[in-house]
């Protein structure tokens, strides 16, 4: 598991460090405008296996209460701009819809 | 060197304390959840600190996404917008040693960029800016500390929805991202892929990145007219 944050450490570090070395460098607009749009691909592509699972038959199948109070949680987070908030009013309705 | 005060250097990380502090507290309840360990979560927060990164990382580390090749590429490209930060900040360390520069630059975070920028004190004095950096880097590893700890507080985390919390945080991120139609573009058609190539097909985890770097070049090529504001 060492190996594990080192592969993150080092993968974090390479972003920080690089540009110190070649301080004249000036970025292309397009390639700026791409990185841009990274983050979200990426979190966007990781998250939607959450919204499955493998169940007793064979394939996958959809998780509608997740799917459900994961576009709830779009809302909150759309609207409050507060990540903690976000996380929190996820956790709760899915204790809500667990409970009844 | 009236510019490095204690009291702008605090005034300036205060802030970014009181954002941090919940946002580890979080990744700790989390990283004990996923067993993560204590030893392992605080050196995540030591070594990686990255706020997204470290909860990428918590999933990869929960699937068993472990390769040391695929672990570097997903958190390399989640953090990549490091890249353009440092490159950003780079004109203010202008008169700074290298030192200076190497004990400063691991530490950029999007909060403590977004705090330097707008104080003109401690932009480019090396011991302010460092200051305010260190202060957070602390803030972060305490936090992540007291929510591992708490985390051995709760009984039963699937009833009190936790499972959960690490996708709500997820679609919570990447909300606040969304700026532009571009990015919206990116959301859909990388959602859209996703579920083709992994619950469609049921093609792995790992093809997703493919999703992403898809819907990264959609919705960039989308965008590349102008860039219009939502």
């Amino acid at each position: 598991m060492t190996m594990f944050v080192f592969a993150m450490f080092l993968a974090t570090q390479v972003s920080r460090l690089s540009p110190i070395a070649f301080s004249r460098l000036k970025l292309a607009k397009g390639f700026e405008s791409w990185l841009g749009h990274v983050p979200i691909a990426i979190l966007s592509a990781l998250v939607v296996p959450e919204f499955f699972y493998h169940g007793e038959a064979s394939g996958l199948q959809v998780n509608w209460l997740f799917v459900a109070v994961g576009v709830f949680c779009m809302g909150v987070g759309y609207v409050s701009k507060n990540l903690l908030l976000t996380t929190f009013a996820g956790i709760f309705a899915v204790a809500v819809f667990r409970f009844f | 060197m009236s510019n490095e005060r204690p009291e702008s250097v605090f005034k300036s990380a205060a802030p970014i304390v009181f954002g941090y502090l919940p946002v580890a507290i979080t990744f700790g309840l989390l990283a004990n959840q996923q067993q993560l360990g204590i030893a392992l979560t605080l050196a995540m927060s030591a070594f990686v600190y990255a706020g997204a990164s470290q909860f990428v990382g918590l999933t990869l580390f929960a699937t068993g996404n472990t390769a040391f090749f695929t672990v570097f590429v997903t958190i390399w490209l989640v953090n990549l917008r490091h890249f353009i930060l440092s490159l950003a900040y780079l004109p203010q360390t202008e008169g700074w040693s290298l030192a200076a520069k190497l004990r400063f630059f691991p530490l950029l975070t999007d909060e403590t960029f977004a705090v330097l920028m707008n104080s003109k004190k401690l932009k480019s004095a090396p011991s302010g800016a460092f200051a305010v950096a260190i202060i957070s880097y602390a803030t972060w590893g305490i936090g992540s500390a007291i929510g591992f700890y708490s985390g051995e507080l709760v009984p039963d985390p699937k009833k009190l929805g936790l499972d959960f919390a690490l996708t709500a945080m997820f679609v919570g991120i990447i909300v606040l991202f969304i700026k532009r139609r571009s990015h919206l573009v990116t959301l859909v058609t990388t959602i859209l892929l996703s579920i083709i190539f992994y619950g469609v097909f049921d093609a792995g985890k790992n093809s997703v990145l493919i999703a992403a770097l898809l819907g990264s070049g959609l919705g960039w090529y989308a965008g590349r007219e102008k860039a219009i504001t939502i």
